[in-house]
């Protein structure tokens, strides 16, 4: 028999077997850099807490639970540990119990076109737009005594009163410097919620304000009856942020009170063992634990405040 | 398909032989960008060039320098040299990320002068660890009192000799309330007052430790420094630390008076600005401030000087019974160092070798407004012309003091378990003392309030910290891991 000549034909990829690849390839990317800067990251810096530097070899080596026994020990007796623990809690406060009802309510003002509000748009958006490095600067001038009005002001309203006053140091003395942490992230904060509330509040539809109106009520129950359950999930999520700002608040007071440790907070303590590369073993230490119980708090919050409002799709 | 696939592999392979083959003419020098600025570094680069034909340097001046150096160093990066503060270099040499340079200091400089001899000597022990130089100190600095010489020379003020001449000068500025605006009619004007700073408290820092140094002798810290024990931390073998503090506390905190309304508060660029404006007639600072602000000094208003620090009445004296005049170095820490993955160490080391030279000494001390290099000054001849007299002020306090820092290897300090400045935690106590004082009670009837028993116990304070370290000094070394 002759022996013809075989001519290989390619195959064309099943349709299914293309949406394989495809699928594969789009997720390929994300899941790597998953697995690099977050599966990767997380596990060193888990070992990192069971290890210390060691400056004969040169290198970290295994040292057992010793951070974790250091952290302890500190949160005991150091009080400057203790007083950094404490100021990242009071962030949580200040971004999810002041700054969010805040800008819940300044958003529904927004919303309802009541007058001046183009100029408060500005006003309240201005500070989310500038460097921090900028609006830190501009906000610590305010106060000061030759270049800010506040002083002024503070000597002529209170000098009516008491012939011998003296104006408090605004970023110089514990607990007015966190105080005034606390006010520049208000006034700063605001800005960046407003946006996040007033483009929830806008996509609640038109004809659920007017069923309200209609039915005659005020203000304030439209916003308690309509407003806040449809916008609950945007108000949980930015709750949730800010509990985060517990381990996440750097630059608020590194820029403010730049060399005050009265003010220090957990990320600006890491930040600063990583900047000097010291203690970076017990730091890790640090963030770990107090990351291993706020996350089951945060998350408890998270579950128990979704629970307030059943979810609506519109 | 094949083909283009090759090509491209061909070229990618190209590209990556051009990032990581180094040019052996080629230098790239990445300097911290603050108060020295770049004019210095420029200008020797273009020296360097001239005298070796063919070679060519690049400088990077980066304000962010110093937080880049570690990922630089680990990575490897096109970098052959960094000058820079806040290099944790001791913690990065032992993992072999710094060339070490104890061949290039046994080179000779010129006229038969080795590196090693031509560095501060000083400053010599701040460049090793583990018996080996990793780098060169950058620069020798002097800090303390910054003056207006104009103001004093206009209202016939003395520059102070002693401490008690500082507290009568500061009593008399501040007493003669002078208008800052000699135009401004509102009852409340601001007056001229006597000092003016910062939250950068730390700043007080280069004239009390100054104080400290006179009153123990700065033969002191040669074992200071070793923190060898708990014992060097004890009031009574140290009693120059609570004293220059307990002075500091005297003029300043019990004076709230005295300092520009809360510059316990102000923002350091603020407060340099007052000075600058006529606020104050003095500022705690250092040898930057005539760089920093170069662009502000307005000389209708301002003459910068530096004082020396007055001496302490229990200051040390020489074997003609005058006290010992000395310098706390400013920026000791300071670092230049060749990483050990540098594309170019050989022309590096060269570099370094020329930045030693008097002509490269003189020419950054002229370009930096008077900024010491950690070098040898003894042959360098600096133009005056190129000099500021702020400059002149900085050279003659270095050149006529005992030098002394605090720069220590010891592993109870490298490991932040204790710190030598400011024991146990090295948080300063300007803020504290100074708020403490501060208060309405005290300033409307001072006596009768200290009198209630409101005096600040300094000594108390080392006292407290003493026990504290004592009590931890064994379980803190049982944490380093050696």
């Amino acid at each position: 028999m002759e022996k013809g000549i075989e001519i290989k034909k390619k195959t064309p990829l099943k349709k299914k077997t293309k949406q394989r690849i495809f699928i594969i390839l789009m997720l390929a990317y994300p899941v790597l850099q998953f697995i690099l800067f977050f599966g990767y990251v997380n596990f060193d810096t888990i070992l990192l807490t069971f290890q210390k530097f060691s400056w004969s070899e040169g290198k970290y080596i295994y040292s057992g639970f010793d951070n974790y026994g250091m952290f302890f020990d500190r949160v005991i007796n150091d009080p400057w540990t203790r007083r950094t623990i404490i100021n990242s809690l009071f962030y949580m406060p200040v971004n999810s119990l002041i700054i969010l009802p805040l800008s819940m309510a300044f958003s529904y003002f927004l919303f309802k076109k009541v007058p001046l509000s183009g100029f408060f748009r500005v006003v309240y958006f201005l500070p989310s737009i500038l460097p921090i490095v900028v609006m830190t600067m501009a906000f610590s001038f305010t106060f000061d005594s030759n270049l800010g009005p506040v002083n002024d002001i503070y000597k002529w309203f209170f000098g009516m009163f008491d012939s011998n006053v003296i104006v408090p140091s605004w970023f110089g003395s514990y607990p007015t410097n966190q105080i005034m942490i606390f006010v520049y992230g208000i006034w700063v904060g605001l800005g960046f919620n407003i946006i996040l509330m007033t483009a929830a509040i806008a996509r609640i539809p038109d004809e659920l304000m007017e069923y309200g109106q209609l039915e005659g009520i005020g203000f304030f129950r439209e916003f308690r009856t309509i407003v806040v359950p449809l916008i609950w999930p945007t108000v949980v999520t930015t709750f949730v942020l800010g509990m985060t700002s517990v381990f996440t608040a750097l630059l608020q007071p590194l820029f403010l009170t730049p060399t005050s440790p009265d003010t220090n907070t957990i990320a600006l303590a890491i930040y600063n063992s990583v900047l000097q590369n010291e203690n970076i073993a017990y730091m890790a230490t640090f963030g770990l634990i107090l990351s291993l119980i706020g996350l089951p708090i945060i998350l408890l919050t998270r579950n128990t405040l979704s629970k307030f409002y059943a979810e609506v799709d519109y | 398909m094949k083909k283009i696939f090759t090509t491209l592999i061909a070229i990618s392979s190209l590209l990556l032989a051009s990032c990581t083959t180094s040019d052996p003419n080629s230098l790239k020098i990445s300097v911290y960008l603050g108060g020295y600025g770049q004019v210095w570094i420029n200008t020797l680069a273009r020296e360097f060039e001239a005298e070796n034909p063919g070679v060519t340097v690049t400088i990077e001046a980066n304000p962010d320098l110093a937080s880049d150096i570690p990922n630089r160093l680990q990575n490897g990066s096109p970098d052959d040299i960094f000058f820079s503060h806040g290099i944790n270099w001791e913690f990065l040499a032992v993992q072999g990320y710094i060339e070490p340079l104890d061949d290039l200091m046994q080179q000779e400089v010129e006229n038969g002068v080795k590196l090693i001899d031509k560095i501060d000597q000083s400053l010599l022990q701040t460049a090793s660890f583990n018996g080996k130089y990793y780098k060169l100190p950058w620069t020798n600095g002097v800090g303390g009192i910054v003056y207006n010489a104009k103001m004093f020379r206009e209202h016939g003020w003395e520059v102070p000799k002693t401490y008690e001449e500082l507290v009568e000068l500061a009593k008399t500025i501040y007493e003669a309330k002078i208008k800052v605006d000699p135009t401004d009619m509102k009852p409340n004007a601001a007056t001229i007052k006597p000092f003016v700073w910062s939250q950068e408290t730390y700043y007080w820092d280069y004239l009390v430790f100054d104080w400290w140094a006179q009153i123990n002798g700065t033969e002191f810290f040669e074992d200071y420094v070793k923190a060898e024990s708990s014992e060097i931390f004890n009031p009574d073998n140290n009693e120059g630390h609570y004293k220059a503090l307990e002075a500091w506390a005297d003029l300043v905190a019990k004076n709230p008076l005295y300092s520009v309304e809360d510059s316990v508060g102000k923002q350091y660029m603020a407060a340099q600005m007052d000075f600058l404006n006529g606020y104050a007639a003095m500022i705690p600072n250092a040898q930057w401030l005539e760089s920093e602000m170069f662009a502000n000094i307005n000389p209708d208003i301002m003459e910068m000087r530096m004082m020396p620090a007055p001496f302490m009445k229990d200051a040390k004296k020489d074997e003609n019974g005058n006290p010992i005049r000395v310098n706390y170095t400013v920026g000791a820490g300071d670092s230049i160092i060749i990483p050990a993955k540098a594309p170019n160490k050989e022309l590096a080391k060269k570099f370094l070798l020329f930045l030693a030279k008097d002509s490269s000494i003189a020419t950054f001390t002229e370009k930096t407004n008077g900024v010491l290099l950690a070098m040898n000054y003894d042959t360098v001849d600096l133009n005056d012309e190129n000099l500021s007299e702020f400059s002149k002020s900085i050279i003659e306090i270095n050149q006529n003091s005992q030098k002394f820092n605090l720069y220590s290897n010891s592993l109870m300090i490298l490991e932040g378990k204790v710190g030598l400045e400011w024991p146990p935690q090295n948080l300063q106590y300007y803020a504290t003392l100074f708020n403490h004082y501060n208060n309405r009670d005290y300033l409307t009837n001072p006596e009768a309030w200290l009198a209630a028993g409101n005096e600040y116990n300094i000594r108390g304070i080392f006292v407290e910290s003493y026990e504290h370290i004592r009590a931890n000094w064994d379980k803190w070394q049982s944490e380093i891991a050696g």
